[in-house]
Order: C-alpha cells, then sequence, then structure tokens
C-alpha cells in the first residue's frame, strides 16, 4: 500500500476557492473525475480532472451540468438560472488544496466556462 | 459519466451491495486526486448529511451494527469491474463484508422466523 | 399468444388494482357533497399518474433502478434524506389507512367490530408480505379486485340523468351549498387519491421484481395506459352512485357502509356482496403495495438488498422494516382511531409529498446515460413538466386549505 495522504472526496465538496489574486470565491459544488493513465483492479483508476465552482449547495445541478441537450428545457432552464454564477476549473488551474483550511488555492483568477465533460 | 457518490453498488449476480455514500482518494505527488476505495456506512454518510442530522444518524446506525460510528466499510477499487448506472463489483457480496446491519437483521430477528429460507411461493 | 394472454392478465390486474382505500373513501364523499363537479381531478389525477408510471416504468425497464434509488442518486444524500422521511411518513399513513380499511370491509361483512380484525389482518398482510410471491400478489388481489366492476352495473341499473351527470361534470358545477375553500380541498384530496406517490415507489420496484428489460415496454405501456384509465372509470362509478343516490339524500359518506349503500340500492344483496368483495381485495392489495413500499423506499435509498426476488434472509433488514412497520400500523389503529379519518388525512399528505417524488423521475427519465436512445420525447417532456407543476401547487395549497377548512368540514 502506498502511503500517499488519504482523504474524502466529501471534504473537497463545499470548500471555497481563493483565486491567484488572494479573493476568495464560491465553493466547490461537484468534482469530475477521469480515467487515468494506470489499470487499477480490472478499470483505469480515476482521477479528478475539474471541479465545479458555484454558491449552491453540491447536487442541486441535477446532472444538467452533464449533457446540455438534456430536457426538459423548462427544468433544464431553471437550473441553468440558479446557477448562473457557476463555473469550472480544470484541475491544472489547482495550485493546491488546504485540508485543514477548507480552501482550493489556485493559479487563476477567473473561473471557466461550465463545459460538457468529456467521457 | 464517471460519477461515484450515491450510486448503487452490486455484485456480479446483481445483489445490492451498498450505496457509495463517500469516496475515499489519495493525493498524489502532482496534485491530483486518485480514487482508492468506495465507503460505505454510518461513518462514511453521516458527515455528508451534514450538521446535527448527519451525527444523529451516524450514531443511531452505529449502535446497531455495533461498530465505531467512524468506521466506514471501504470496498478498494480495485474490486470495481463497470460503472454505469450502478456500479458492478468483481467479487460477491459476501467477499466484500459491508454488511453489519443486515447480518444482526438476519441473525437476531428473520432467521427467527418460519420460512426465511426458503423461496417465496 | 403467451404475450396476449400476459398483456391481458396485466390490464384486468391494473384496472382492479387502482383502486385502494383512499380512492373508495374520497369519491364516494365527493359524490355525496359535490356531485360530479369533481370528476375532472380525477382524470386530471388519472392522467398524472400513467405519466408518471410509464416514465418510472421505462426507467426501471432499461436502467433497472428503482424510483427511491434515484430519488437520492439525482438529489443527493440530504434532500434525499428528507424526501425519504416524508414518503416514508405519508406511505406509513397510508398503510395504517388501508389496513383499517381492510378491517371495516370484514366489519361490514361480519357485524364484528372492526377494532377485533385488526391483530388478526395486521398478521395477515404481514404473512403474505413475509411468504407471498410477489407475482401472486399482485395478480389475486387485482383479478379480484374487479368485484368494483359492480359499480359501473350499479349505476346502469339506477338509470340515471346521464344528461344531468355529465353537465356536472363538464362544466364543474359546484354546488350551492359547498363553499369554493371546501371545494378545492377536495380536489387536492382526490387528486392525492389518484396520484399517490407509493404507487410510483411499488410499480417501479416490480419492474425489478417481474425483471423488467427493454422487451417489456409494450407490456409495461399497456397495462398503464389502458389499464390505469380503466380502473379511474371505476374511481367515477363509484362517484357517480354517490352521486345519484346519497347528494339527494344528503347523506354524507364517513363509513364505509354508506359507500356500498348506492350498489345495495341498486343491486341488492347480491350487489353489495360483491362490493364487499372488491372491498376487501382493493385494501389488502393495497395493504400490501403499501407495506412493500416502505420497505422499497427505505431500503433503496440506503442501497441495502430488498425484494420478494429473494428469500427472506438475503433481505434481512427489507422484512424487518415490513415487520416493524406491520406492527406499528397495528399499534395505531389499535388506539381505535377511526380508519376513514386516517385515510382523508393520507390522501391529503400524499397530494403533498408528489413534487419531490416526481422530479427526480421526470430528470432521469431524460439522462442518456439510463435511458440509452429512448429519452422522453417533447410530449413527455411537456406532460411531465406540466404536470410537476400542477402537483407543486396542489402540495403547497393541502395544508392552508386543510386549516382553512378545518379538513373539509366547514
Amino acid at each position: 500500500m502506498s502511503d500517499l495522504p488519504r482523504h474524502r472526496l466529501s471534504d473537497l465538496l463545499g470548500m471555497h476557492v481563493r483565486f491567484a489574486d488572494g479573493r476568495d470565491g464560491d465553493n466547490v459544488v461537484d468534482v469530475r473525475l477521469a480515467p487515468g493513465d494506470r489499470v487499477r483492479g480490472q478499470l483505469h483508476e480515476l482521477v479528478t480532472e475539474g471541479l465545479i465552482i458555484g454558491r449552491r449547495r453540491p447536487g442541486t445541478l441535477f446532472g444538467y451540468d452533464r449533457d446540455p441537450q438534456e430536457g426538459p428545457w423548462v427544468i433544464r432552464a431553471l437550473v441553468r438560472l440558479v446557477h448562473r454564477r457557476t463555473g469550472y476549473l480544470e484541475w491544472g488551474d489547482v495550485d493546491g488544496i488546504d485540508w485543514e483550511e477548507q480552501t482550493v488555492r489556485l493559479r487563476v483568477n477567473d473561473l471557466r466556462e461550465l463545459q460538457r465533460a468529456r467521457g | 459519466m464517471l460519477q461515484l457518490f450515491d450510486r448503487q453498488i452490486l455484485d456480479p449476480d446483481g445483489r445490492m451491495v451498498a450505496k457509495v455514500d463517500d469516496v475515499e482518494v489519495e493525493e498524489r505527488p502532482d496534485g491530483r486526486l486518485a480514487v482508492t476505495a468506495l465507503l460505505t456506512g454510518p461513518g462514511a454518510l453521516g458527515p455528508r448529511l451534514g450538521g446535527a442530522l448527519g451525527g444523529i444518524s451516524s450514531r443511531a446506525w452505529a449502535r446497531l451494527t455495533g461498530k465505531d460510528s467512524s468506521d466506514s466499510n471501504p470496498i478498494d477499487y480495485s474490486l470495481v469491474a463497470d460503472i454505469g448506472s450502478a456500479i458492478t463489483l468483481s467479487v460477491s457480496r459476501a467477499a466484500v463484508g459491508v454488511d453489519g446491519f443486515e447480518v444482526w437483521a438476519r441473525t437476531r430477528i428473520i432467521a427467527a422466523l418460519p420460512g426465511a429460507g426458503k423461496d417465496p411461493q | 399468444m403467451k404475450k396476449v394472454f400476459a398483456l391481458a392478465l396485466g390490464i384486468l390486474t391494473a384496472i382492479g388494482g387502482f383502486v385502494d382505500i383512499g380512492d373508495l373513501v374520497t369519491n364516494a364523499l365527493v359524490g355525496s357533497r359535490f356531485g360530479m363537479s369533481l370528476a375532472w381531478v380525477t382524470v386530471l389525477g388519472v392522467g398524472g399518474i400513467c405519466v408518471f408510471a410509464e416514465m418510472s416504468g421505462r426507467v426501471v425497464a432499461l436502467s433497472g433502478r428503482a424510483t427511491f434509488d434515484i430519488v437520492r442518486e439525482r438529489l443527493g444524500p440530504r434532500v434525499g434524506l428528507v424526501n425519504l422521511i416524508g414518503s416514508m411518513a405519508v406511505t406509513l399513513l397510508t398503510y395504517v389507512a388501508e389496513i383499517g380499511g381492510i378491517a371495516l370491509a370484514l366489519e361490514l361483512g361480519t357485524s364484528v367490530w372492526e377494532f377485533f380484525w385488526i391483530p388478526f389482518i395486521a398478521a395477515l398482510v404481514w404473512f403474505v408480505l413475509w411468504r407471498a410471491k410477489f407475482d401472486l400478489i399482485e395478480n389475486v388481489f387485482g383479478i379480484l379486485g374487479l368485484a368494483l366492476i359492480v359499480f359501473a352495473v350499479a349505476l346502469w341499473q339506477l338509470g340515471p340523468d346521464w344528461a344531468s351527470l355529465w353537465q356536472q361534470a363538464s362544466t364543474a358545477a359546484k354546488p350551492t351549498n359547498e363553499a369554493w375553500p371546501s371545494y378545492w380541498y377536495y380536489a387536492v384530496g382526490l387528486f392525492g387519491a389518484a396520484m399517490t406517490p407509493y404507487e410510483v415507489f411499488f410499480f417501479s420496484s416490480g419492474g425489478v421484481e417481474d425483471g423488467w428489460t427493454a422487451e417489456s415496454l409494450p407490456t409495461m405501456r399497456g397495462n398503464v395506459l389502458i389499464g390505469f384509465p380503466l380502473g379511474g372509470l371505476l374511481s367515477l362509478s363509484i362517484a357517480a352512485t354517490a352521486t345519484v343516490v346519497l347528494l339527494p339524500a344528503s347523506i354524507q359518506v364517513d363509513t364505509l357502509a354508506q359507500v356500498a349503500l348506492p350498489v345495495t340500492v341498486a343491486l341488492g344483496k347480491l350487489g353489495f356482496a360483491f362490493a364487499l368483495l372488491g372491498f376487501f381485495a382493493a385494501t389488502f392489495g393495497a395493504a400490501c403495495e403499501t407495506g412493500l413500499s416502505v420497505g422499497y423506499s427505505i431500503c433503496q435509498y440506503f442501497g441495502w438488498q430488498w425484494g420478494k426476488f429473494v428469500r427472506p434472509r438475503q433481505a434481512a433488514r427489507f422484512h424487518l422494516v415490513i415487520l416493524l412497520s406491520t406492527v406499528l400500523a397495528a399499534a395505531v389503529l389499535l388506539t381505535t382511531v377511526d380508519p376513514i379519518l386516517v385515510t382523508e388525512f393520507s390522501v391529503v399528505f400524499s397530494a403533498i409529498a408528489l413534487p419531490l417524488t416526481y422530479l427526480p423521475i421526470l430528470i432521469v427519465a431524460n439522462d442518456r446515460q439510463y435511458m440509452g436512445e429512448r429519452t422522453n420525447g417533447r410530449f413527455a417532456n411537456a406532460l411531465g413538466t406540466g404536470y410537476l407543476v400542477i402537483v407543486l401547487v396542489a402540495s403547497i395549497a393541502a395544508i392552508p386549505l386543510m386549516i382553512w377548512t378545518k379538513m373539509g368540514t366547514t
């Protein structure tokens, strides 16, 4: 077994972000996972690919971040409205995570557009 | 889409194992987090419920199963065979052993009733 | 040929199994006070349950995921838990009402006070849920429930003024001696009686019990789109017979005997016997469904093994939940609370629980990962969204109306 530090992924949810210029941002709403290079068991391992950042509690996107074509359009429009400030970060934008301070330090000053996830 | 939280975990026979209550990750040197295990049980779900509700339910559940309330029943990620609308393992439910409350219910109450082991008619 | 037989059986079972104590009491009560002016609500409610039963049936046939599994996965564990507690409370309340209804039916048939029947019935219901095969439960009580067709026969026999009945129904002509708040209170109750939450839990979990796949879709749709509306016609018959016999005599329904009275008037003792059989089958069948649904919801939230398709030993927590629920239901009834009163509460609270139950189903029915190519079309989405708005309005209006009208008594 490796002795890399272990954490609960749910600890990451709800952490607030801090931009490179020191401003505080919103909270982690969801974590995007993607297959990594190594194989673990039968599948490729899952590694973090990005973060969804917004003001709302985790879980209120109802999955509408994944497929922009999904209906019904009224619900999708409502979710978009509620999450209009919600944005995305690639993992490369993350400088580091302070697990005790519950903060994600970033290398960038802005969020990206919430986009459809690959995979 | 590779969503793990709150998905049903099944064994190869389709038997229900648990739900993904939380996910354990390790921090790689390059900063990325890699999934090492699926966490189930009151110790895993309690913190996600948050606040007083989470604390109460963890402790109540822990009492029934006789385990430590922070115990989280990990299922190593290497045992996962497929991820879809549910997560399928490559080993049977018994092999994973996350069933504290089920075993308690079975031995204390259900097995005492006649017909517990028979197929329904 | 076998497929046709299976479809026919499914449709007949759906018709006979549609009516439960909530429908029996609420439709008769509404007919005796408001005539057919609330018939549109029953039609609306039947439409709604068809839309959402088809959706949840399609989801479970294509993905194997039953409703409460989806509720937690889509809404998250916190909101999902609130939903679970609310849904379980309503389903348990309905379970109490159904078991009470069985006791009332037996009281009607034997003149033995319903109170004495309760322990025996609770034990019998539990035993059926413990030992009987899922298909057997569904089919036996569904077919026997067809005895309620006697209400339609009675209506015919009574030779009512069809034009007047139609006029009442189509113009929603509220009787002048009833106030609008009461009218809307009973509209909410009638809606909740037609669109009970436990129905989608049971229907979708039944899909797993019966091993539905994509091939099962046509049969499932036939059962829902033919069976449920015809079952709704039974509800309307009950309301209509009450309109014809009880309304002119100003008899307000507060016992099961009064629900059956129009049938006795029209068809005598034989009609009454059929009505009694129908009451027993409808309430016993519904008691089994609600009892199972309590187990389904809690197990699907936590991820525990559930179902009648495995031996009890392998679903110990599921059966433990059912056992405890049955004991609790019996205990509530043994406080001598009136089962009719419990029924009236249960239909109103059913209306309150509907939005959070249906929203995840509508969302997942659009999710390609679950549905493949068979996601909702525009029509299904339009209907689903429309009904979601209606159930939301009904849910919000329920408690204020209940308080304002003092449960419909003013």
